[in-house]
């Protein structure tokens, strides 16, 4: 089911938070039971046989934790069960989104003659098969205290971040679901996340569906593109992208709240990052975490004690040296980004995606070390600009990377990338057209907006995207999300629960009903 | 994880007690509405069988009814005319060329998922040519071309994506290759001051005519002359206006004039086999077949074909029916063609070369790998 249909809120909605609320009266328990049994329909609505397959997956990986837990003084055997259920899980993940790929890979090798069928990718496995390792592995370091079957299917179940994320830590969830007060209504949580509800839906219906077809367009054929197209291409993903999956992102954290259930902030204005580094603190942010501590920190703990007992120095001190950047940096940021892009999908693409993003982190990581410092501008105009460039080329050279991101394969992904550098030619510009010149008067405004909506609207998205404040922001104090931004700086900008803003709420979610029969899916589903 | 608690002052109780009962009523209207629909909505019994509902298409269906909401096509209707009138949007299926001039966004610029549909296109036609050959029934391809190609003057600075210039050639390149009968129609519609109708994808009448006679000749040559069968032709006494498709399209067949393009006139003409007026009178037995798609029941076309071949053509062409929606169902009864049948004329659009396959294409191309 889809957070932007008509199924999910004229009735589902409706009908799960009403009983949520009904039952908590009641008994917390059945509350809790409600919402699970509620999730396990979201999810076995778009394909009842994965509900088998979901609810093994937790009986599994819910049995390997209290083996787990009960191993506490049995490090050794403990460590093993945990690598038993994290291989068990992955190779759920392999043989699902794999599995195919490979087969296709060793028959064009000439190694297998089987022609492999395709698998239905489950929706969401990728974030419930990820949330539940990052389950285990908490087990093991001793921060899981009481395994709970309902809490934990809830943990991974509950519907708002079951199919795309936010990728959610059991630390944060556990207690919240314990709380008494969170299955109490509370209207606050109706008003807040109702509104945070609307500016995701709003993001994707309008905004994200609004300049997709651009880019659907400008992917169909990308070795035909020239330099215009393809930058107008590229921008017109990097858009829908961002609108599509932080709007996901917005509706997943309001529908929470409006369960009384706080979630990790997953975007935070990514295309003002002024660096990669800054970036993917801001760009699907569960995710970064997630990979930070589960591959990132590991490895680059696992160098600094190699280095620490041959006497070599760790740290900063370290990084500034060659040998010591290219192990404690460079290693692990390739090895993670290269798993990141891979976990995206199966295909070479995936791969150089998160390998260009851990060139990128290296070679940032390395100007900040050998450069920055002494090359920062000093005068309040320099800085300005610098500032801007810095913005302007961190958003180019992730535009890059969504090229490998988005096309079917790596071939189509340099086609794109040699047009965006002119490589492919470059249009003869007219503007405006000599025969629309002739025509004069309103007629001729007419057409001449209309044969260049696409500019208009990448401009506008780019305003929104660069001047505008983000829908946490927005909300502000408000914001349902565990980690606070900075409020906007515009004060009529920034949310109150009054009526100017009920009218703007009701307005705008008015213009989504009236769009919303335009149904598509988030682009985030296939991962 | 404590709440960010709001600076004092700012929390309003009331307010959010406000908008919490907006946002329940409009929860609870939704549920209304949703439950009222559902109970409206008629589900044939072989709708509920699990597998409609494994494959998503019942959902769609519940969905789409649940959509239906009061006042969508009016808001819909006036979003459009809006767009129309201070944007000169048209919408995703539709661009404007010169003023009034209406062009399908597919013949502009293949459409997603089109990669490899041109050659798997050609797999389909030469095993489906190899199943007429097989009966003895000759088959003659006819394709249209895109208006923009042969109204490329009406385009006013209107790009044509760089792989479709080049599609036409080479599909009659292949058709030349394989030893198949075609016809180029584009000397004959280039030939005709207006081929294609301004608001519409599909020919005029004179258009329709040319293109009929193009076709005529080579379908001539293989049935050996002209047939004995007579046809009459009249015309309405005044022009009429004519809703083009791509208004239609675009949403704004209902708007006031003024927020939509100029609509076209025309003058209906209604051409018929001459009977000899016997009780059993049944004309003779088809010899002429056309397979087409919406351009076989436009403009009289099938009838124009008849009249310039001297038979009644048999005409199964279906409305959207792309590249082979009639060819397959025609193959589907392929032994049940009458043995009077000489020829096939398969008539189809150039734009329907570079969209993606349907999904009964891909069946077919299946069941022959």
């Amino acid at each position: 089911m889809l957070f932007n249909s008509y199924l999910f809120l004229f009735l589902f909605l409706p009908v799960a938070l009403g009983g949520y609320y009904l039952l908590g009266r009641v008994r917390l328990h059945w509350a809790a039971l409600w919402l699970c049994v509620a999730s396990f329909v979201f999810y076995g609505w778009w394909n009842p046989r994965f509900v088998v397959l979901l609810a093994a997956s937790i009986l599994f990986n819910h049995a390997v934790s209290r083996y787990v837990l009960q191993q506490s003084d049995m490090p050794r055997r403990q460590g093993w069960t945990v690598a038993f259920g994290v291989a068990c899980n992955l190779a759920l993940l392999f043989y699902y989104k794999y599995f195919v790929t490979l087969l296709g890979a060793l028959q064009a090798w000439g190694l297998s003659s089987d022609r492999p069928d395709s698998i239905l990718l489950p929706l969401g496995i990728s974030f419930f098969t990820f949330t539940q390792i990052g389950y285990l592995l908490d087990c093991r370091a001793g921060l899981v205290q009481s395994p709970s079957l309902l809490k934990h299917t809830l943990f991974v179940t509950f519907f708002p971040h079951l199919i795309a994320g936010p990728v959610l830590h059991h630390k944060e969830m556990m207690p919240q679901f314990a709380e008494p007060e969170t299955y109490r209504f509370r209207a606050d949580n109706l008003s807040i996340g109702g509104t945070l509800f609307v500016i995701g839906l709003a993001k994707k219906v309008l905004l994200a569906d609004g300049i997709a077809p651009y880019a659907d367009a400008g992917f169909v054929a990308p070795a035909e593109l020239q330099f215009w197209g393809a930058w107008s291409t590229s921008l017109a993903y990097a858009m829908q992208l961002y609108f599509d999956f932080s709007g996901y992102s917005d509706m997943a954290l309001g529908l929470a709240k409006m369960f009384g259930i706080r979630f990790p902030l997953n975007f935070n204005s990514p295309y003002k990052a002024n660096c990669i580094i800054d970036f993917w603190a801001r760009w699907h942010m569960t995710l970064t975490r997630y990979l930070t501590a589960y591959l990132y920190y590991p490895l680059a703990m696992q160098v600094s004690r190699w280095r620490n007992r041959r006497g070599l120095p760790v740290g900063s001190a370290g990084s500034r040296t060659p040998s010591g950047f290219a192990l404690m940096i460079a290693l692990p940021t390739l090895y993670t980004m290269g798993l990141a892009g891979v976990w995206h999908g199966a295909g070479l693409q995936f791969a150089i995606y998160g390998l260009l993003h851990g060139v990128y982190l290296c070679v940032n990581h390395g100007w900040r070390v050998a450069f920055a410092k002494r090359i920062a501008p000093r005068h309040a105009w320099l800085q300005w600009c610098w500032s801007r460039a810095c913005v302007l080329l961190t958003f180019v050279a992730v535009m890059a990377a969504f090229a490998f991101f988005r096309a079917s394969n790596v071939h189509e992904a340099m086609a794109l990338l040699r047009a965006m550098a002119g490589l492919q030619g470059v249009e003869t510009m007219q503007w405006p057209q000599q025969e629309l010149l002739e025509l004069g008067g309103l007629q001729d405004w007419r057409l001449l907006v209309g044969r260049h909506l696409l500019a208009i609207q990448l401009a506008f998205l780019l305003a929104v995207v660069w001047l505008a404040p983000n829908s946490h922001q927005i909300l502000g104090y408000f914001s349902p999300a565990l980690a606070r931004v900075q409020e906007a700086n515009a004060r009529w900008l920034r949310w109150r629960p009054n009526w100017a803003w009920l009218i703007a709420f009701l307005a705008v979610l008015w213009i989504c009903l009236m769009h919303l029969h335009r149904e598509s899916r988030f682009l985030y589903f296939q991962f | 994880m404590p709440a960010p608690l709001p600076p004092p002052g700012e929390s309003d109780p009331s307010g959010h007690r406000r908008i919490a009962i907006v946002v329940a009523l409009a929860l609870a209207a939704g549920c209304a509405w949703g439950v009222l629909r559902l109970s409206q909505l008629g589900f044939a019994p072989s709708e509920w069988k699990p597998s409609t509902w494994v494959d998503g298409q019942a959902g769609k269906e519940v969905n789409q009814a649940l959509g239906t909401l009061p006042g969508r096509t009016w808001t819909a209707r006036a979003s459009s005319a809006l767009r129309y009138r201070l944007l000169g949007d048209l919408g995703e299926q539709v661009r404007e060329g010169c003023p009034g001039w209406l062009f399908y966004r597919d013949g502009l610029r293949p459409a997603p998922g089109f990669s490899g549909a041109f050659e798997e296109r050609l797999k389909l036609m030469r095993h489906w040519a190899r199943q007429w050959q097989k009966t003895g029934i000759r088959l003659l391809v006819v394709t249209v071309p895109d208006k923009s190609r042969v109204e490329a003057a009406q385009l006013c600075g209107l790009r044509v994506a760089a792989p479709l210039p080049g599609r036409l050639d080479a599909w009659q390149g292949v058709l030349a290759g394989a030893g198949l009968s075609f016809v180029d129609l584009r000397p004959a519609l280039d030939a005709v001051p207006q081929a294609f109708y301004r608001t519409d994808v599909h020919m005029t009448q004179e258009g329709a005519e040319a293109a009929a006679g193009s076709a005529a000749r080579e379908a001539l040559a293989i049935l050996g002359g002209k047939g004995p069968q007579q046809f009459t032709s009249s015309r309405a006494p005044n022009a009429e206006p004519r809703m083009g498709d791509l208004i239609v399209l675009a949403g704004l067949e209902h708007v006031p004039r003024g927020w939509r393009p100029e609509i076209e006139q025309f003058v209906p003409e209604h051409i018929e086999p001459v009977r000899s007026g016997g009780l059993l009178d049944e004309g003779p037995s088809a010899q002429v077949l056309l397979l087409g798609d919406s351009n076989g029941l436009r403009s009289e076309f099938a009838e124009r074909l008849g009249r310039r071949l001297g038979r009644e053509v048999w005409n199964l062409s279906q409305d959207g029916g792309s590249f082979s929606a009639a060819m397959l169902a025609a193959l589907g009864r392929l032994d049940a063609m009458p043995p009077s049948l000489k020829l096939v004329v398969w008539q189809f659009s150039e734009l329907s070369l570079s969209l993606p396959l349907t999904r009964a294409e891909q069946l077919a191309l299946d069941a022959i790998r």
